[in-house]
């Protein structure tokens, strides 16, 4: 089991140079649009002098792959480089701007997880009931549904329409507010950011069920007078959580995509937004900074997935040969 | 004193979108303490059902009983509240399965499995469960019973599944083991030793079987009565002496030849029995084996045959069995109808 987790993080080493040289590139000049320099300094008509300065403190002047080490060697430090617009280190700025897209997430995985799963057992245990109906409906359109469309469509009814017909709303922009509690400001950016993950799940979680219900060994539990209760519990769901495991930790890195657009439609002041606005303004440092962040989150959580199925499924033994 | 089982005229059939499948269709047995009974029939002769019947295991939809009776220690199992079934089944009524392989669950140790009656039907801690666990594997003849319970099923080999198997059957004593084809998904010289084993514990335990099985061959040493079936019904039910010597109905003549006798070998050929078992649903008019039988004449199409018996307790569902001349390697083969 060590020797795999060795194993596994020594192959993160080449993944991870590979995305870092991809967003070198993409920040060499010539090839984004836009003279680094100018988008330093702004609009403003510079001096000569100030233009080679600031050409050399960035090094600008050094061939490519000088400047690639250097761009590495300053990753190594936790250094991201330099905003242009706000002349502040990008590590910083992202460090204000993580805990808040954490704090998203992480609501949006845990309903993702409760609901997802709830509904998927439900749905399968009573399958062709009305509410099987309902589950397997609604998660045909909300995988369907693109999440900015449902992230403003639950701006416009939660909050605007809602607060039009006197009925409790929500607020619909930003982390908080005079009106409200902060978590309130949590509500629809989070159910916005699970909503298709929860469908997909709820779906593998209602196909696996229905799959592992048939299997032989589910017969010999009723067969040793164990309640359908107990039956769906201790045997049927551990077998059956199996693929869901697999899905929600590749879903992870997903959902940091979803973040992007579900803080900017919700004015959520996290990394996502961040990074939206950064693409506006051409600010690639903070662009490329935020995605080795995500890159490297999603690089920790697959291990940490991986080795979770050591628990779950005994078949699976990392590290030793197979017996 | 009330038979240990009685199954009276059951009957159990699944309502598909093509029409209603007879699985069952009529199937009448006893079974006193101690005793073999083996069920024998091709595949889709309505054996598992039965079984399955027995145990309330129908998955309803689609399928239901929809007449008859079974009468454990005469209280009707089909009256009982579902959580009275569900206190015999794996207590008092225990079931092995055809695939071992596939018949433990392959996230719990197999010690765990084993104990798992235990704990819902006696109560037992996890602990208690375990240590009796490794007995009945020792039981079973499974070599280091300590260690091997904290295995998990991939680490089994098939004939150790099916023995650890018999053992989660066997964990509460009960009174009756249904074996639906517990070898045929085994090699077979691991075939023999389940059987011997079965055979071995049968004699220690006193457990009344009831096994069902395709092969005549694995019941020839164990079974005290065999009813054999086919296409949902009983066609023949005798001792296994009567069945195996003085077979009455052409289904079991047809069984017997088809079978591979290693004492016999200067005939060399086996005799399959011609055609496919019938749909359930749409079951031949009059004897349902008609269509296949060499000696079907015009009444075989009209008349469905009961089950009759014919010498003492040994029964037949042919119409001509009464017919003493109509015996096996007697009756002239004389198909009246096409």
């Amino acid at each position: 089991m060590f020797k795999y987790v060795i194993r596994r993080i020594i192959q993160m080493v080449p993944v991870f140079l590979g995305v870092t040289l991809i967003l070198f590139i993409l920040r060499a000049p010539g090839v984004l649009p836009g003279d680094p320099v100018r988008l330093i300094t702004g609009e403003k008509a510079i001096s000569e002098t100030l233009y080679q300065e600031i050409v050399e403190k960035h090094g600008l002047d050094q061939p490519l792959h000088v400047q690639y080490v250097r761009y590495l060697k300053g990753l190594t430090e936790g250094d991201l480089g330099t905003s242009y617009q706000k002349s502040r280190p990008v590590s910083d700025i992202l460090l204000d701007k993580f805990p808040n897209t954490m704090r998203l997430a992480a609501v949006a995985i845990l309903l993702e997880i409760i609901i997802g799963i709830a509904a998927g057992i439900i749905s399968a245990v009573k399958r062709y009931s009305l509410l099987d109906v309902l589950v397997t409906l609604s998660t045909s359109i909300l995988v369907s549904v693109p999440v900015f469309w449902l992230g403003m469509l639950m701006q416009v009814v939660f909050g605007i329409w809602f607060k039009r017909w006197g009925i409790p709303y929500l607020p619909i922009s930003g982390m908080s507010s005079s009106d409200f509690p902060d978590w309130v400001h949590l509500i629809l950016p989070a159910i916005t950011l699970a909503s298709v993950s929860t469908a997909y799940v709820a779906r593998i979680m209602r196909s696996q069920m229905l799959e592992v219900m048939g299997q032989d060994y589910i017969r010999t539990a009723h067969a040793k007078g164990l309640s359908e209760r107990a039956v769906i519990r201790r045997h049927a769901l551990k077998n059956a959580l199996i693929p869901v495991v697999t899905f929600i930790g590749i879903d992870l890195g997903v959902m940091m995509s979803g973040a992007i657009l579900t803080e900017t439609v919700f004015n959520w002041p996290g990394v996502g937004l961040e990074i939206f606005l950064a693409i506006g303004t051409r600010d690639w440092p903070i662009v490329t900074g935020g995605v080795v962040i995500i890159v490297l989150l999603v690089m920790i959580i697959n291990l940490l997935v991986d080795i979770s199925y050591a628990f779950l499924d005994p078949r699976i033994r990392y590290g030793g040969p197979a017996q | 004193m009330s038979k240990l089982l009685e199954v009276t005229d059951l009957r159990t059939h699944f309502f598909t979108r093509d029409g209603v499948v007879k699985a069952v269709d009529g199937v009448s047995f006893s079974l006193d303490y101690g005793q073999t009974l083996a069920i024998v029939g091709e595949s889709g002769s309505g054996k598992s059902v039965t079984a399955m019947s027995i145990m309330g295991l129908i998955p309803d939809p689609p399928g239901k009983i929809v007449e008859g009776d079974i009468l454990f220690k005469g209280d009707s199992m089909l009256a009982m509240e579902p959580a009275e079934v569900r206190k015999l089944r794996g207590d008092r009524i225990a079931m092995i399965f055809q695939d071992p392989m596939t018949s433990l669950n392959p996230v719990y140790r197999v010690g765990h499995q084993i104990g798992e009656s235990l704990r819902i039907h006696r109560g037992m801690t996890k602990r208690e469960a375990f240590d009796r666990a490794v007995e009945l594997l020792d039981l079973v003849g499974i070599p280091n019973p300590r260690e091997r319970a904290k295995d998990y099923p991939h680490q089994f080999s098939g004939g150790m599944r099916q023995r650890a198997m018999i053992a989660m059957a066997l964990s509460c004593d009960p009174d009756i083991l249904i074996a639906d084809e517990p070898t045929t998904a085994l090699d077979v010289t691991i075939q023999a030793q389940i059987l011997e084993l079965m055979i071995e514990l049968q004699d220690r335990t006193g457990t009344a079987i009831i096994m069902i099985t395709h092969d005549l061959g694995v019941v020839a040493d164990m079974a005290d009565d065999v009813m054999v079936m086919y296409a949902g019904k009983p066609v023949e039910f005798g001792t296994a002496d009567e069945v195996f010597y003085k077979p009455l109905h052409p289904y079991t003549w047809g069984l017997l030849d088809s079978l591979p006798r290693h004492d016999v070998s200067e005939k060399g050929t086996l005799e399959p029995i011609q055609g496919q078992p019938p749909s359930l649903i749409r079951v031949p008019r009059g004897c349902s084996f008609h269509p296949r039988c060499p000696y079907a004449r015009v009444k075989c199409v009209k008349e469905v045959p009961e089950l009759v018996p014919v010498e003492g307790g040994h029964a037949s569902g042919c119409h001509f069995s009464v017919d003493p001349s109509f015996r096996k390697g007697e009756a002239a083969v004389c198909r009246e109808v096409v």
